[in-house]
């Protein structure tokens, strides 16, 4: 094959330097110019620099536009190993010269280099493709590690919240314990009160305390649940809220706790 | 760990309940002046330093005991006749007596607390009994008691035979056995007893001596009968009791009820006896009242007189005496109603009288408690009982002097 394409840059390169034997071009002429650079693109060539040959062809063909050139330029990329660029060159003079004199070995290239083509095509798409996928993956990878950072954070600053949702409820809470205990012995002299005035006297303290007591539950109630709910939500994946309840004498109280 | 859950979730609500019972607020419940219970042997209402005794089972649920300082005076003998009085009840002589300890057979026999305190007790007690002479009758009655703390037994008796023309039964034909030799004739009678041996003199008054300090004494020994002395004060040094019946009007007329007193060989009665009749006439409704006292005899008197002859008060706009039949102020009025309207929510209480008194009052609404001011007035001078959220009796410890007013408005 190579020897074939050898042979056929000869012979281009006798077209090209002897288009027009009768009257030797001027050196200055692009046409001479065009045949010292095939000159020199064989040369080039023979000692399998082609990446020099290669611009010496194409250095050629901008002076003289003449197909065979670019066959000089694909056999010069597939030598040089760019069996793509090779194939587009093959295709394009035959698209400049279907019935050019190396028209069948440029078939015959493209028939060899076609699968080949399609081959690294293929596997460049597959690379890219891998390549994406990879990027994908590390672009998924740091997108959950940012959200697991701000997970973190947000998680860190609800159990902040949460903390002291909870100290305030426990202590809203114990505050209407206090004022419970308080109440329950107003609401014993209520029972026992001598007469109407002690009794209206007492069950109007009695109310207020007791309105009290049942506010400061409520709203001890709601900080425990919002900060249990909080502390819950901020917990790591190996935490465990645990609740409790115990009686005490008037009234219950809720304790909460995690531990990592 | 599953059941620390499950003991964690029941816990919660059970705290929850208890906190809940802890927070409710309490209905007043002042420490009872009076009380209404039940026992193994029938029922009691207590009050302050008396007790009136109910009895159960199968006897008729009349008064069988009234213990003044834990002594029992009422009259009780062993050895009483069948037809004779003792304990308490109606007397159709010379048939058994309708009383606790009486012959005469239960038919229906129902003791109903009407109201339970703290301020004001009553009973009401409706039975039927069966003569062993005249089967075809269904001769009946009620007595209610309404209890003071005052230690005042107002009773009110209505005596029914719903037909007593179905059969007509004679004397002779239903005497008991040890029945003496009367006419031929029916003796019906609400009475008291007392026992003789718990008391040291007795005293009365006529219809027409109210002088509490000037009584007539009384020679009670046995076999006495003494009569026309609607008001007796059975004295017993330490305590007093005093009797009152409410004769009907046309006293003196043959046909008329008379109050009389009888010496047995072990008690004393006081009784209001509807004239003989050959035929069995059991229709009645008679009304009087005890009084337990300890301030002597004239202080038992004037609370019988003040009963008998109540003061009037005012009432809002309403110029209302006690009734006779349950001694409070808008109580029954014989005719089942009771209350007296407030109108607005607010009413006052003027007039004078000379005993504590209760009032029976009907709000337009639901109320709390019912507050009274009263000049000068602390500490427990009255104590309001709920008879429902708009109905109220108020006791109220002291007279009302004139000039004085009372002032009762929802708390």
């Amino acid at each position: 094959m190579i020897a074939r394409s050898i042979g056929a840059i000869a012979v281009i390169a006798v077209v090209v330097l002897a288009a027009d034997p009768a009257r030797a071009q001027p050196d200055g002429s692009p046409r001479a110019q065009a045949a010292a650079h095939v000159r020199q693109g064989q040369a080039y060539f023979q000692r399998g620099d082609f990446d020099r040959a290669l611009a010496e062809y194409q250095a050629a063909f901008e002076l003289s536009p003449e197909p065979s050139l670019i066959f000089n330029v694909a056999l010069c990329h597939d030598r040089a190993g760019r069996p793509e660029a090779a194939l587009q060159a093959f295709q394009r003079y035959l698209a400049l010269a279907p019935d050019g004199s190396v028209a069948d070995e440029a078939h015959s290239d493209i028939a060899r280099l076609t699968p080949i083509v399609e081959r690294i095509v293929r596997e460049r798409a597959d690379a890219d493709a891998r390549r994406r996928a990879e990027a994908d993956r590390r672009a998924e990878a740091d997108r959950r590690s940012e959200a697991d950072r701000r997970r973190d954070e947000a998680a860190a600053s609800r159990a902040r919240i949460a903390t002291f949702v909870i100290i305030a409820g426990a202590a809203a809470a114990a505050a209407g314990g206090v004022v419970h205990l308080v109440a329950w012995r107003t609401r014993d002299r209520v029972i026992h009160a001598p007469d109407v005035d002690a009794y209206l006297a007492d069950r109007r303290t009695f109310t207020i305390e007791r309105n009290f007591a049942i506010g400061a539950y409520a709203v001890g109630g709601v900080a425990l649940a919002t900060g249990l709910v909080l502390a819950y939500t901020a917990r790591g994946r190996r935490d465990g809220a645990q609740l409790s309840a115990a009686l005490i004498p008037g009234g219950a109280a809720i304790g909460v706790a995690w531990a990592r | 760990m599953g059941a620390v859950r499950r003991a964690t979730a029941a816990a919660v609500p059970a705290a929850a309940a208890f906190a809940a019972a802890c927070l409710s607020v309490p209905a007043y419940q002042p420490a009872p002046l009076v009380s209404y219970r039940d026992d193994a042997t029938g029922s009691t209402i207590s009050g302050s330093g008396f007790e009136l005794h109910l009895a159960g089972g199968s006897d008729f649920h009349f008064p069988d005991a009234l213990s003044i300082d834990h002594t029992d005076v009422m009259g009780h003998d062993p050895a009483a006749a069948c037809w004779g009085q003792d304990g308490t009840g109606f007397a159709v002589v010379p048939t058994p007596r309708i009383s606790a300890d009486g012959t005469a057979p239960p038919v229906t026999n129902q003791l109903t607390a009407v109201l339970r305190g703290p301020a004001v007790v009553q009973v009401a007690l409706e039975w039927t009994t069966r003569f062993s002479c005249g089967r075809n009758r269904a001769p009946g009655g009620s007595s209610t008691f309404t209890v003071f703390p005052d230690g005042r037994i107002v009773r009110h008796d209505r005596l029914d035979d719903p037909d007593p023309d179905k059969e007509q039964i004679a004397a002779a034909a239903c005497a008991c056995p040890d029945a003496p030799p009367l006419k031929d004739a029916f003796i019906v009678s609400s009475y008291w007893t007392f026992a003789r041996d718990r008391f040291t003199r007795l005293s009365g008054l006529t219809a027409g001596n109210r002088d509490p300090t000037n009584p007539d004494m009384l020679d009670s020994s046995p076999g006495k009968i003494t009569a026309n002395y609607p008001t007796m004060c059975f004295d017993g040094g330490g305590y007093q009791v005093a009797s009152a019946w409410i004769v009907p009007p046309g006293q003196g007329s043959s046909a008329a009820p008379g109050p009389v007193t009888f010496g047995y060989a072990a008690l004393f009665s006081h009784d209001l006896q509807k004239p003989s009749a050959p035929m069995l006439d059991f229709r009645w409704d008679i009304h009087g009242a005890l009084f337990v006292e300890h301030a002597g005899c004239a202080t038992a008197f004037r609370r019988a007189l003040d009963y008998a002859q109540p003061a009037q008060l005012t009432i809002g706009s309403v110029a209302a005496a006690a009734s006779p039949l349950d001694g409070i102020y808008g109580g029954d009025a014989g005719d089942g109603r009771t209350g007296i309207d407030v109108a607005g929510g607010r009413t006052t209480i003027t007039g004078a009288t000379r005993q504590p008194f209760a009032v029976w009052l009907r709000f337009p609404q639901a109320i709390g408690l019912p507050h009274a001011t009263r000049a000068g007035a602390t500490g427990a001078w009255y104590v309001p009982q709920r008879i429902d959220d708009q109905i109220w009796i108020v006791w109220f410890r002291d007279p009302l002097a004139d000039g004085e007013t009372i002032v009762i408005e929802p708390d």
